[in-house]
């Protein structure tokens, strides 16, 4: 570290000895800005027309020129119109209009700005605009669609949940393949939800080694920059005001079912059935069946004059008739409000400026019980003291408020799965015999919580009357902090150095009531946990622009950071409550539980990076970072990442100049190294012993074996790419081609379970990700008041495994149900890896599946676990993309938002939930179930019904389906009044709109949402809503 | 002068931040974990393991129906012929048909190997690392002993249930044995035969007995020198070496007397019982809840899964004055979800979920005793021991005359079955004695509501191949999981 401190102080001490000017007869100076924001322009060119004398502007926008009288100056920069102007001596500020296309989008990437136009790295952006056209409750919700070469699935539908987002193919099998997240310059350590998405300016998606590497060993998965807004220099008080209010169902359609006869006739052959199996003949099993109906589902719906309703002839008798009709998973539907306002206020004198907001959010969800709150509230100010001190903090505050039902997994209190384990033959309220309903002494309803069901059924269980009466809470309170002094040592030479901290206080708060559910048996249950995280980031970066011999520019950033991350919680659980109504774990009597944890995470960097561009035409960068992570053992404590970038800017080449209807082109390409050391744990080396105490004394089993030598994965990126805009930009598009290798992968490699333990951690095995992505948008109509804008994006990519620690590795395990994924060389890491289905016996009505290999001849067989698992296709997508399409008609604005994924499988486990073959006693039943085996319907793909499970509705292809879908995720359409309109009554702006999320829904399977988890196995969770919304955009 | 006292500012602070990035800076620690060399620097260290073992042992689940070895207890009723699986009831439903553990595909075929081999890697832990740790030698010796006597336990009921009985083929393979801790560079190994495992058992035992001779204990879940004895008759007995059946089961059950009649009536659940040589205690903070051994046995509370019910025929096997015969209880309520079911109150939970699990009673140490001086031609010593048991059971005693040795064996054995139901001794007495499980339809009745009720009882009497139950059946074997097989190119 010394070397470093030394190569610093030297560089410092060069720049303060600044050379002295060379003085001619008149001198013109001035600073150069963008039009439209105010910012300065860095590197505009400023030629002496018919001369060969230029400057370029530095990083302040700021320039100086020797020029002879009488002559006129040409300020030219690309993306921007150039202006022709007379030099006029002493001070001549201009400002530049940005040509309208998205090479003069200024994009935040790693610790700076770039112009879209000049970037070697491969960014995208999302911006304001698009963000705000969006009725999601986190931002990371937003970028669906929207981002070439992004993957975005959002599993859950639950308000204030979170999207998965992969980019650029999977970078990883066993540590995280999520990409980091940056929020105003720091690594964020907060919740993703307790973002406004109203106070985003701008969110930048670095997916290349050049964009990224700066991040280094938290790179590797790209990385997502959250810029908030800010005010602008020389602004007028603005304020801003959006409210909308809409209500929100569900997206798709559930699985449909069957009705109670159906029910009762299809039982009683199961019953049947498995007689005829134990060796009954076909007169008594029959019999058996009947009598013992009504006693195996523990209901009759059909009230006490039936009381065997279904005769020998496996029909229903003549007559019966359900005296109710109920739906459990209805029953926990209902139109979800969505209530949004937020308020900003921005503005700015000559040295200061300033944005202030507030937001408030209640997104309720359509399944009760599920609901999410979040006050948030930002002030962002930056000043410039003199012209030697800048200083700014953005200081954010939120509070978010979720109640989340169990809402994923098999368990019986899923609030999502209940109507697939609940029969619609039994009724939600208590019923007496003759189908009247059971009411208490207040008259009112009774919950009818079924504990005479069986436990396959959900006995003990009605989520409706649980509700209101149970807890499943999560607070958050969230303080953003972000603050940064900048000292201008000379012209071009800042030194910045920024202390950023994310704290967040969690608090949960689980309750299940002593009198009605689960609760029943130990008198009621609470847990209540709290933890504090405090993430922060400190950096000091110097940072020096210069140009020499006029057409060379350089740019030089050096720097040091270290990040701390600490978290720390605690835990408590009581049960048996001697009183209704009182939720606090002071109300209840037992202690069960209580615990506490604190873990510790940091590390420490070095960070350089160099930009040259040759007159505008060449350019070239490089960059390199060096990170310890605390995570590894002292002697693989330490990793180096670089990249490498550089980009030809052809159009500002003489011999393109004059092709008038190009208006750019741009070729770059970038190469390096970026890690990933995000293993999960943060103990990644030595051998450990959990602590797990017994009956009061101190106890301790194994837990992980040692290695030593673990380090982080290595991300090897290639990036090649094209831009180009033309006919006065109204068709532009970039093309890109990737290549990312990932190196040293984290694998858990297993071991023999008869060695104690299930795996290993190791760096062994490598994987590729090759690809393309683009997009195209283009000004389709633009004539007489209408414009249609239409945007299209899309990427392919295909994931390899290059190499592994053994031949193969079984992947992908759904809890009771087994594996689903094969590793071997060759294929990707999500390669569904399962039983294959053979179909029918058309004989017995036995499930059949196939075993054996092609060679020796493939064969069928019955039992679950004698079939063999194939490969049956993966479960990535082969393209995807979104398209998006704005129309504007004089003050009309209507666009769409249409997200696809073609290709790929989903395997639908919510779909076996409900398939079973009758061993399952009022357990919901698909009404594919009516297609079942009999003598009569030999040739069917849905097996015999009988008692005892066949394993029929086991993983296997069966269940595997197409996974194309096309979602159409936002519909907006809005009117601006006339400002001569509005001016009237004191208003700048006023827009009414009206918006739709997720109205459509274009996937083959019935009943199943097609956002599922990238792995692509359903996991009974939450589908996706739909939101209608109305709202107004004011400004004053 | 102003940018020179900057650049001097700027360079103090970073020779002040890049000094304080040490080594020292990374240091971070787990909370909740102890490195190996801090585990095994004292015997008060690996005390907390070989207890942290045995919690493992006992409670650790990797779903709800696989509540520790608990799991493998119940297993081994619904395999049999005296307790089912009621259907339509979570927890044993595949087991009871003979699917899995059969199925090596199962959650619980891998549940049943994990669990009993994470216990082997620890115990060979303790016995590698012990020796050089601080404490005393009889400290050592104690840590030792336990370690011994958990891993024979492992092998002895790996042995039993992963192939056929010794009489049957010992040479036929069993399971891999390991006697070292598992390294990064430790492979799979391959099945040694049932002799060479049951071999390891002995050697296992015999250090333990030595090496226990002084140990106290003080909480009833911890092998001492009696539960080291009634192990090595339980090995004795699988391989038919009936003396030394005899003889440690006597010395195991030395000092615990059999309960008396009043006293199994009391619930099964508290290891403070005079009979228990073995037991887990549970305490309210870290016990299984809802899906325990009791949330399964127990059928007594008003909600919970309730899924072990007993045959209604082997109600029959009582005679009227067993005070056992007094724990069964007919369900005529016909909105019961156990309506029509016998119920079986032998296991009773404690209020706070807390029930302790018993692991050896002195019952079944007399009951090895007379079986075993029962082959042996001994049958006065035989019904010594049995008639011990039967009085305390408020039954008369038999008398000698009225038997000779075979019938005296097949009376021995119906009282395992009467006094060792849901302890998880039923299945590998099975393929102890080469027999087939009998399971028939019930055809009983039992008064109630003014009628006779036809009592529940099996629904599944044959394999799942629709065969007949025979003995020596593979399906009643537990199998070696797939992950095993995936992984160890031994095997």
């Amino acid at each position: 570290m010394k070397p470093l401190i030394f190569i610093l102080s030297c560089l410092i001490g060069l720049i303060v000895n600044p050379t002295a000017g060379l003085a001619r007869q008149e001198t013109v100076q001035g600073q150069v800005r963008d039009a439209n924001t105010n910012e300065p322009l860095a590197g505009v060119n400023i030629v002496v027309k018919g001369t060969e004398t230029t400057t370029t502007t530095n990083s302040d926008g700021r320039y100086t020129i020797h020029v002879a009288a009488n002559t006129t100056l040409v300020f030219s920069y690309i993306g921007y119109e150039s202006r022709e102007l007379p030099a006029t001596t002493g001070t001549l500020d201009v400002s530049l209009n940005p040509v309208n296309s998205a090479l003069s989008e200024v994009v935040v990437v790693a610790y700076g700005t770039a112009t879209k136009a000049t970037y070697t790295g491969s960014a995208s952006v999302v911006s304001a605009t698009e963000i705000n056209k969006q009725q999601v409750s986190s931002v990371s919700r937003t970028l669906q669609g929207l981002v070439p070469g992004l993957q975005s699935v959002a599993s859950a539908g639950q308000p204030g949940s979170d999207a998965e987002i992969r980019l650029r193919g999977i970078g990883s099998v066993n540590a995280s393949s999520a990409p980091l997240y940056v929020v105003d310059g720091a690594p964020y350590a907060g919740d993703i939800n307790a973002i406004n998405p109203a106070d985003i300016q701008s969110i930048s998606v670095l997916k290349d080694a050049a964009a990224s590497a700066l991040y280094g060993s938290r790179g590797a998965n790209g990385v997502i920059i959250i810029t908030t807004k800010q005010g602008n220099f020389d602004a007028n008080p603005t304020v801003t005001l959006n409210a909308n209010s809409g209500i929100s169902n569900r997206a798709v359609e559930d699985y449909s079912k069957l009705s109670t006869q159906h029910y009762f006739e299809l039982q009683w052959e199961a019953l049947r059935n498995n007689q005829l199996d134990q060796g009954k003949t076909p007169e008594e099993a029959a019999q058996y069946a009947s009598n013992e109906l009504v006693n195996t589902l523990k209901i009759n719906p059909f009230g006490p004059s039936y009381p065997n309703p279904v005769g020998s002839n496996g029909r229903l008798l003549a007559g019966a008739t359900p005296l109710w009709n109920d739906d459990w998973a209805e029953s926990l539907a209902r139109n979800g409000m969505r209530n949004q306002i937020d308020l900003g206020i921005s503005g700015g004198g000559n040295s200061s400026r300033y944005f202030v907001s507030g937001g408030y959010l209640r997104d309720q969800g359509f399944i009760i019980g599920s609901q999410f709150t979040r006050l948030s509230a930002r002030v962002n100010y930056n000043t410039k003291v003199n012209r030697w001190f800048e200083t700014g903090v953005n200081i954010s505050a939120s509070t978010t408020n979720q109640d989340a039902p169990p809402q994923s997994d098999s368990n019986t209190g899923n609030y999502a799965n209940i109507g697939r384990l609940i029969a619609n033959i039994y009724p939600l309220y208590e019923r007496n015999p003759d189908g009247s309903y059971k009411l208490d002494h207040n008259g009112n309803r009774i919950y009818d919580f079924g504990n005479y069901r069986p436990s396959t059924a959900s006995a003990g269980t009605n989520l409706l009357g649980q509700a209101y009466l149970n807890k499943h809470n999560n607070k958050r309170d969230l303080i953003t902090f972000r603050g940064h002094v900048q000292l201008n040592l000379v012209p071009g030479l800042h030194f910045k150095s920024s202390i950023n901290a994310d704290y967040t206080n969690a608090l949960n708060h689980s309750y299940t009531n002593p009198d009605f559910g689960s609760g029943v048996a130990n008198r009621g249950s609470v847990t209540k946990s709290a933890s504090r995280a405090l993430g922060y980031t400190f950096n000091n970066l110097l940072d020096y622009t210069f140009d020499f011999a006029e057409r060379h520019h350089v740019n030089i950033l050096a720097g040091q950071e270290i990040y701390v991350y600490n978290v720390s919680s605690l835990s408590g659980g009581r049960s048996n409550f001697g009183f209704s109504g009182k939720q606090e774990p002071a109300a209840a009597s037992l202690i069960t539980a209580f615990t506490g944890l604190s873990d510790n995470y940091k590390l420490a960097s070095f960070l350089g990076k160099l930009e040259y561009n040759y007159d505008q035409r060449y350019f070239f960068s490089a960059s390199f970072r060096r990170d310890g992570s605390s995570r590894f053992s002292p002697e693989s404590r330490w990793g180096d990442f670089w990249s490498l970038g550089a980009s030809w800017n052809a159009k500002s080449e003489a011999f393109l100049a004059d092709v008038s209807w190009l208006d750019n082109l741009t070729i770059r390409t970038s190469y390096g190294a970026q890690g990933n050391d995000n293993l999960g744990g943060y103990y990644a080396y030595q051998d450990l012993y959990s602590i797990y105490n017994s009956l009061g004394q101190a106890g301790l089993i194994t837990a992980r074996l040692p290695t030593p030598g673990l380090k982080w994965e290595t991300n090897l990126n290639f990036n090649a790419a094209l831009d180009f805009a033309i006919l006065n930009n109204r068709l532009s598009g970039t093309f890109e081609v990737y290549k990312r290798s990932s190196k040293d992968l984290l694998f858990s490699r297993p071991l023999a379970p008869s060695l104690g333990f299930g795996e290993i951690d190791d760096n062994i095995g490598s994987l590729q990700n090759t690809g393309f992505e683009g997009q195209l948008q283009g000004v389709l109509v633009n004539a007489s008041g209408f414009r249609w804008n239409l945007g299209v994006n899309f990427a392919h990519f295909t994931n390899k495994i290059t190499e592994l620690p053994q031949n193969e590795i079984i992947s992908g395990n759904v809890g009771q149900l087994g594996s689903t994924k094969k590793l071997v060389v060759g294929s990707s890491v999500y390669d569904f890896y399962i039983r294959e289905w053979a179909g029918v016996d058309p004989e017995n009505g036995k499930p059949l599946w196939y075993k054996g290999d092609a060679s020796s001849g493939r064969s069928t067989t019955s039992v679950f676990a004698d079939a063999d698992q194939y490969f049956q296709g993966s479960s990535l997508p082969d393209f995807y993309g979104g398209v998006t399409s704005t129309f504007t008609y004089k003050r009309f604005e209507l666009s769409a938002l249409l997200a696809y994924s073609l290709g790929g499988k989903i395997l639908d486990l919510d779909r076996v939930m409900l398939s079973h073959n009758g061993e399952n006693f009022g357990r919901t039943w698909s009404s594919d179930m009516l297609n079942r085996w009999t003598p009569d319907n030999p040739n069917t793909d849905i097996p015999r019904l009988t008692t005892v499970t066949t394993g029929w509705n086991g993983i296997s292809s069966r269940f595997l389906y197409d996974a194309s879908y096309a979602r159409l995720r936002n519909v907006n359409l809005a009117y601006t009044f006339p400002s001569s309109w509005t001016s009237r009554i004191g208003l700048q702006h006023l827009r009414v709109y009206g918006r739709g999320e997720n109205l459509l829904t274009f996937f083959g399977p019935d009943g199943l949402d097609p956002e599922q988890a990238v792995d692509g196995v359903t996991f009974y969770r939450y589908p996706a809503q739909k939101t209608f919304t109305f709202g107004m955009d004011i400004s004053f | 002068m102003k940018r020179l006292n900057i650049t001097f500012i700027v360079c103090v602070w970073l020779v002040f931040l890049t000094t304080s990035c040490s080594d020292s800076f990374f240091d971070t620690a787990p909370a909740n974990n102890l490195t190996g060399n801090e585990a095994f620097s004292s015997t008060q260290n690996i005390d907390a393991l070989v207890n942290g073992t045995i919690r493992y042992l006992m409670e650790n689940a990797t779903s709800q129906d696989n509540p520790g070895f608990a799991a493998i207890m119940l297993t081994n009723e619904v395999m049999g012929e005296d307790a089912i699986a009621r259907d339509g009831v979570y927890g044993f439903r595949d087991s009871y048909p003979f699917r899995d553990p059969y199925d090596n595909t199962t959650r619980r075929a891998l549940f049943f190997w994990t669990l009993l081999y994470k216990v082997i890697d620890n115990a060979n832990n303790i016995l590698a690392n012990t020796d050089r740790a601080d404490g005393t030698d009889d400290e050592k010796k104690w840590l030792k002993g336990q370690a011994y006597a958990l891993r024979a336990f492992a092998y002895l009921n790996l042995v039993q249930q992963y192939q056929f009985t010794y009489a049957k083929d010992k040479d036929a393979p069993a399971v891999p044995i390991y006697t070292e801790p598992t390294s990064p560079a430790s492979e799979g190994k391959s099945r040694a035969t049932v002799e060479a495992v049951y071999n390891q058992v002995f050697a296992d035992l015999a250090n333990a007995e030595q090496l226990l001779e002084t140990y106290q204990r003080t909480v009833k879940n911890r092998p001492n020198l009696h539960v080291v004895k009634g192990l090595m008759a339980r090995a004795y007995l699988a391989t038919e070496q009936w003396e030394l059946a005899a003889q440690k089961a006597r010395e195991a059950r030395e000092g615990f007397p059999i309960m008396s009649a009043q006293q199994y009536l009391e619930g099964f659940n508290d290891a403070s019982n005079v009979e228990w040589i073995w037991g887990h205690p549970q305490q309210a903070d870290q016990n299984l809840g809802g899906a325990s051994f009791f949330a399964y046995i127990d059928v007594t509370p008003p909600t919970g899964y309730r899924s072990i019910m007993p045959d209604p025929y082997f109600w029959q096997l009582f005679d009227d004055q067993d005070i056992r015969k007094s724990l069964f209880e007919f369900e005529g309520d016909p909105s019961h979800p156990i309506y029509r079911w016998l119920k079986y109150k032998k296991f009773i939970n404690k209020p706070d979920r807390a029930g302790h699990i018993p692991l050896m009673r002195a019952s079944e140490q007399a009951l090895i005793e007379a079986e075993s001086e029962a082959r042996l031609g001994h049958l006065s010593a035989a019904l010594l021991a049995l008639n011990e048991l039967r009085l305390k059971r408020n039954l008369p005693e038999l008398e000698e005359t009225a038997f000779n040795a075979a019938q005296l064996i097949e009376e021995i054995l119906l009282e395992r079955r009467r006094e060792l139901w849901g302890e998880g001794f039923r299945l590998t007495d099975i393929l102890r004695l080469q027999r087939a499980v009998d399971r028939s339809e019930s055809t009983l009745t039992y008064p109630a509501n003014g009628q006779h009720l036809l009592i529940k009882g099996h629904y599944i009497r044959v394999f799942p191949d629709n065969s007949p139950l025979v003995a020596n059946s593979p399906y009643y074997l537990f199998s070696i999981p797939v992950n095993e097989w995936n992984n160890n190119p031994n095997l």
